[in-house]
This record gives structure tokens, sequence and C-alpha cells, in this order.
């Protein structure tokens, strides 16, 4: 692994030569991240410099933070993934305020910037969000319609000067369903039995002789607005919703805050808190890919053997449960550390966690290749990176088809430099591959939870964190068990967050659906859903 | 007043005489009021003891009642088979808040179940909104569109609390009673 700052300083560099007139600063930020300033005349032009000379290869995130009140209008922020390996490009733009009229949906001015989806497909739904949610129009989009909101929601909720009421409509208002457009010929809705009642995310396809031709994804039906909310809580009080936002990571989702808001206060985690925050992630990381191998299996109608996954979950959940007192939705991160240190004889129970599961998934990995109906998923909904570029994938999704890209291990993630190891990958990119990597997961992190429980750090598990929140951005990053989860922080001083903004994992994967199931047959469709793996919370948030 | 003429026949012709010389000799008899409380009294009685449920997983408690559903906790040792869809089941376990897309959807999803049904408030954010009270997609708990039977607070419940909202819900089919709220066996008090 090298060391970040020497990353940051080679994507300075690069980002200098490729786009040296188009954004007006750049510098390295620290935990692998590098800021730029853009020039909103020259949006367009430097992001596809940046893109053409092969300088920035994903877009992983787009956000936008409204800094009206502190006189800094409306700021656009791309997160690009410059193609030296362990380190983000965080691109800021103050956009112009104009005063363009949005027809008669929007009440406050908007203002106008070019679409970057034409580079980056993962735009096309990160544009959307940014339109409903602040509204800002992108020119040259292919269809800015709502996202996560009700078709026909009146205004933008999370713009600072909507008056805090957030919406413009009755709370009567806005009861039609979540986004999929109008017209029904050909589409097909599928029923996805690996989400309750047939699916909370919609997926209808179009298909011909059995196969694919089509696929189109409605998101919303879960949407709580939990960014917004933040912004009216306390920095502790963001937590809890941080640990409901995407429930199946619950751990993540507060470490990815916690984190970015540690950094931006500046306080270290003592090495007790991190040991302690890295065995209770990969514990939920276990829970997790046990979740959805059971969920594959039930699909495959291999009863028996989810019945084991999830009885071999709840042994994971117990020790969770002593540890945090809940077996799902977490609340066991504090901002510098974790919320309580561990009870007597945890390690001794980790360690015990560890040689199961190590032992389980030895077995269900032999059982689960012996199901004659496992077969079912050799060849399914092939996704590889270089054939599907710019859509922001990560995690098991692309470890499977052999890319090393593990947050964990390049240095960004906090806590893992010394549990770490190379990152587990295996070839093939297709259902069987990822649900087999997944397994082969669950070896890798009970064997670092063994190395925690041989080793647990004394001391204290929890930093004081200072009362005041400079102003400031910052960046918290994790390996969700699905991808990479970042969270970006901005503050303005006050005692709320003036911005939270998760980069989910699943938002991404689920964007990229309508790519990945072409082409599969219409049959296969949920198990192939199911070998993604969603977590509609996370697409939802 | 004379009894249906007897019609000789194998099989279902003979039940249909039965039954219909059964109708025509309680009726005379007067005793159709009794048989009927008599049958109601035994479906009621079959409902409670094997009302299905199907998670309706609007709200993050769904990964929670997961582990209900489970072979840990098994509710099918008290009557209650999961089941897949809202046409299969009896009970609605509803979790999340009332938000601006579910206000549509949950009457519809409770309106595809079959009569008599029940529905089981899963969680702080189905009974009342929970941490996201106040926020720009949420209207509050989940009683506001659909009749709610049993309510399960917790953030989330543990799965014994869900288990005991079951298991009380049967004693409401069977006494025919009113709303009830679950204390958290686990947690020993309301949150």
């Amino acid at each position: 692994m090298r060391p970040t700052d020497a990353v940051e300083a080679e994507v300075a560099e690069s980002v200098r030569e490729a786009a040296e007139f188009l954004v007006r600063s750049i510098a390295p930020a620290g935990h692998g991240r590098v800021v730029a300033e853009g020039i909103p005349e020259l949006l367009a032009q430097a992001l596809t410099a940046l893109r053409d000379k092969g300088v920035c290869t994903d877009l992983l995130s787009l956000s936008v933070v409204d800094l009206t009140e502190e006189g800094g209008g409306l700021q656009l922020v791309h997160h690009l993934v410059p193609k030296q390996e362990g380190a983000v490009l965080e691109l800021w733009t103050r956009l112009t305020p104009g005063t363009a009229e949005d027809g008669a949906a929007a009440p406050e001015p908007v203002v106008m910037v070019p679409s970057c989806a034409r580079l980056w497909p993962a735009a096309v739904w990160l544009e959307r969000e940014a339109w409903e949610m602040h509204g800002v129009l992108f020119d040259g989009h292919p269809g800015l319609g709502r996202l996560l909101l009700p078709q026909g929601w009146v205004g933008h909720p999370m713009r600072r000067d909507a008056a805090r009421n957030r919406t413009a409509m009755p709370p009567g208002m806005g009861a039609s369903s979540p986004a999929v457009a109008d017209d029904a010929d050909g589409w097909a809705p599928v029923a996805l039995p690996s989400m309750p009642m047939g699916g909370t995310m919609r997926l209808e396809v179009r298909s011909r002789d059995g196969r694919v031709t089509a696929a189109r994804v409605g998101a919303g039906l879960l949407h709580r607005g939990v960014e917004a909310m933040a912004e009216d809580r306390t920095w502790e009080g963001v937590l809890p919703l941080a640990a409901r936002a995407a429930v199946r990571s619950s751990v993540h989702w507060q470490v990815a805050y916690a984190t970015a808001v540690e950094r931006l206060v500046g306080i270290e985690v003592p090495s007790r808190g991190w040991a302690l925050r890295v065995a209770l992630m990969e514990l939920e990381r276990i829970a997790d890919h046990l979740l959805s191998h059971a969920t594959v299996l039930g699909i495959l109608g291999a009863r028996a053997n989810a019945a084991r996954a999830w009885a071999d979950r709840e042994l994971v959940l117990d020790a969770m449960q002593m540890a945090t007192g809940a077996r799902v939705v977490h609340d066991a991160i504090a901002i510098g550390g974790v919320a309580a240190d561990a009870p007597q004889g945890w390690p001794e129970r980790l360690g015990e966690v560890s040689e199961v599961c190590t032992k389980a998934v030895r077995e269900h990995v032999e059982e689960a290749r012996g199901l004659p109906q496992w077969d079912r998923l050799s060849g399914l909904a092939p996704v590889h990176p270089d054939h599907m570029p710019g859509w922001g994938l990560t995690g098991p999704l692309v470890r499977a088809s052999g890319v090393e890209l593990d947050a964990r291990l390049d240095g960004r993630a906090g806590g893992y430099t010394s549990h770490s190891s190379k990152p587990y990958t295996v070839k093939g990119g297709d259902a069987r591959a990822r649900c087999e990597l997944r397994l082969l997961e669950i070896a890798v992190s009970a064997k670092a939870l063994g190395a925690i429980a041989a080793s647990m750090p004394g001391g204290r598990a929890r930093e004081e964190a200072p009362e005041e929140v400079p102003p400031g951005r910052a960046l918290g990053v994790v390996e969700d068990p699905r991808g990479e989860l970042h969270c970006m922080v901005v503050s303005a001083g006050g005692p709320s967050p003036r911005r939270v903004h998760f980069r989910s994992p699943d938002l991404a994967h689920a964007a990229a659906l309508g790519e990945v199931l072409i082409g599969v047959p219409v049959d296969d469709v949920p198990l192939a859903v199911a070998s993604i793996d969603l977590c509609v919370g996370g697409v939802d948030r | 007043m004379t009894a249906p003429a007897p019609r000789y026949g194998r099989g279902r012709a003979l039940v249909e005489w039965t039954a219909a010389t059964a109708r025509w000799a309680l009726r005379t008899s007067r005793l159709d009021g009794l048989a009927d409380a008599v049958a109601r009294g035994a479906f009621s009685r079959a409902q409670a003891s094997s009302a299905w449920p199907a998670a309706a997983g609007l709200g993050c408690c769904s990964i929670g009642l997961l582990s209900v559903a489970g072979p840990r906790w098994d509710p099918e040792r008290l009557g209650h088979v999961f089941a897949d869809a809202p046409e299969g089941c009896d009970v609605l376990l509803v979790d999340g808040p009332l938000t601006r897309a579910t206000r549509a959807e949950l009457p519809r999803l409770v309106a595809r179940m079959c009569e008599p049904r029940w529905v089981i408030a899963v969680g702080s954010c189905a009974v009342g909104g929970g941490p996201f009270r106040g926020g720009h997609a949420v209207l509050g708990g989940v009683d506001q569109v659909i009749p709610v039977d049993v309510y399960v607070p917790g953030c989330p419940p543990s799965p014994e609390a869900v288990l005991l909202g079951l298991v009380k819900l049967s004693e409401l089919i069977r006494a025919k009673a009113g709303p009830y709220i679950v204390v958290d066996p686990q947690e020993g008090g309301l949150l």
C-alpha cells in the first residue's frame, strides 16, 4: 500500500496537467482526498478534459450543497475516481444563481449547468436527484424527472431558501406512486422475491424471445429524507438517522458519518475505538453477506440451505447484540469512537464467532456448489467495469470480476491498516462469481475478527469530541458490504451540519440495473437482482 | 314447510342434500342462530391460532422482521406461517413511517388482503412516525390511512416484541377486542 499523500500529490499533478486553466485551484486534503475548485462557465470543458485525457475514470457521486446563508450560493460537488488507486477527486463548483423559470413547478429561482450524463452514465440518476432536491437544472440531461419523490411534487425540498417547510405541498397531496413513467406499452412489472411484497423498488422490463431488452427501475418508495433531516439535527443527532438510512449496514453508515466529522474537527479515534468499530463492521458484513446468500438460496428453492444461512446469521447477530444491545439498527458509534466499550468477554466471543464462521463458510460453499440449481447462476448478468465504464460500480460487484478495489485496503477508510490483506477477488463477473465471492469474503472477515480478538488494544475506546465543529468540509469513506460508501459533511460552524450527503453503493448499482439486466432471461431477473444485492433503504434514503 | 325432496346420488349430491336438510332442520327448529354462533366461534379460533402474517417491508424494521420469520424465533410453532404476498396472508406487519409515497400504496396493499384481515404496526415509525417524524416526505403513523389492530413500538422492536404482538393479536381475534399496544419484553417500557 502506497502512502496516501504520495497518491494525492500525483492526482493533483495529473489534474493540473489535464485541466490547467479549467479549474481555479487544486490541493491535496488528506485521507486520499484531493479538492479542486471549478469555474462554472468552464465546468463542461473541465469534466470532458478530465475524462478524455484519462485522468478521471468514473463518477462516484454528485451532490449540491446550499450555502446561500453563508453567501456561498449553490455549490455543485462532483466526486470523481482518478486513475491512480486509493484517492478521490472532489470538484467544487459555485453555481451562478440564475433567474430562469422552471415552468410552474419551481417556486425558487433555478440555475442551469451542463449535464455530465454523456461522460458518465452514473450521472443520469445523480443529476435527477440533484434537480429534485435542490432545483439545479442540467442542460443536455436525457430525462430530468423526479427520482425519489412522488411525481407531481412541487418544489425542491432541500433548498434552504424554501422557508424551511421544505415543500410547497399541503400534507394531503403528493399521493401518487413513485417515479415510473406512465407509458405501459410492452413494459411488464417483475416481482422481486428478494424484497418484501415483491419489491420495495419497482422493476419493469421489456422483453423479446424471453430475454430482457430494456429494464427500468422506479425508486423512492422508502424515501424518508434522511439527508434533509440531518440538517436540522445536532452533530451527534445525525448518528441515529445514519443508522436507520440503510439498515442492512447501519454500523457502516454511522462510521462513515462519524469519520467525516472526526476529520472535520481533527480528532483521532483511539486504537481500541477503531478495533471495536472494525469488529462491528466485519460482523455486520458477515451477517449481511449471509442474508444475501440466504435470499439467493430462497429464490433457487433451496429452503433448507437458506434456513441454515439464516440460523448462522443469528449467531453473528448474537455477538453484535452482546456489544450493542441490538440485533439490527446498532446505535453503537459515537463521534470520537464507540458509544460504549465492549462488555467483558466480548473478544473471546469474537474469537468463537470467527471460528464458527470459518467452518460454516466452507460448508456453505460446498453445499451451494452441490446444488443442481446453483448452475442457474453461471453466466447470468455478467458485470465488468471495463464493459460498463462510468457507472460508479464498486464492492463485491466488481471484485467478482477481478478488480482489486477495496476502500479498506487502499488507506481511504479509517481503522483498517493493521488488519488488512490483499483484496479478495475472483474472476468471472457473473452472478455465480458474485454469490461465491460474498461467501469467501465471509471467511476473510472471520479471519480479521480472529486477529482483532487475539490482539484487542487496551485503553480508552472513545476520544472526547469538542463541543464546537469548525466550518469546513470533510469526507468519510468506508467499504460497505455492498460497495463504497462515502459521507460528505459540510459545516458552517453551527450546532447542526449544513449538509450531509451519503454516496451509497446501492444507488449506483440500482441505476446500473437497467444496463446489467439486458439479455437476462426474464425468468431469471429476480435471481440476477438478488445476486447484485441491493439495500433499497440505501437507494432511497 | 316441507323438507327438500331427497335426491339419492353419490359424492357431492349427497353432501349437498345433507347440508340442505341440516339447514332446513335448523331453520324449522329455530336453532340457526346458535349454530351460526358456534360456527363463527370455530372459525375465529382457527383464525386466531393460525393467522398468517406477511411483512409490508416499507422501513428498516423489515430487516429485524427477517429474524422473526427465521428459524431462531420460529413463528410457525405458534401457527404463524409467513406468507409472501398480501393475497395469502391474514395479518399485515407494516413497518416504516407513512410517507407521501406509501400513503397511496398502503391502503392498496391492505385492500389486496382477504377478509377478515388484521394489521400490526411494527416499530416506532409505523406507530407514529418515529425518528423520521418531521421529514419532508414523512406524514407520521400508518393508522392515518389503514386500521391498525396491534401497535408494537420500539426502534426497532426486539423479535420477542413482534412475536408478543402476534400472540396478542390471536387473543384479540378470539375476544373480538380492540387495539392493543405491546410493551417490548426486552426493553421493559414504551419507547
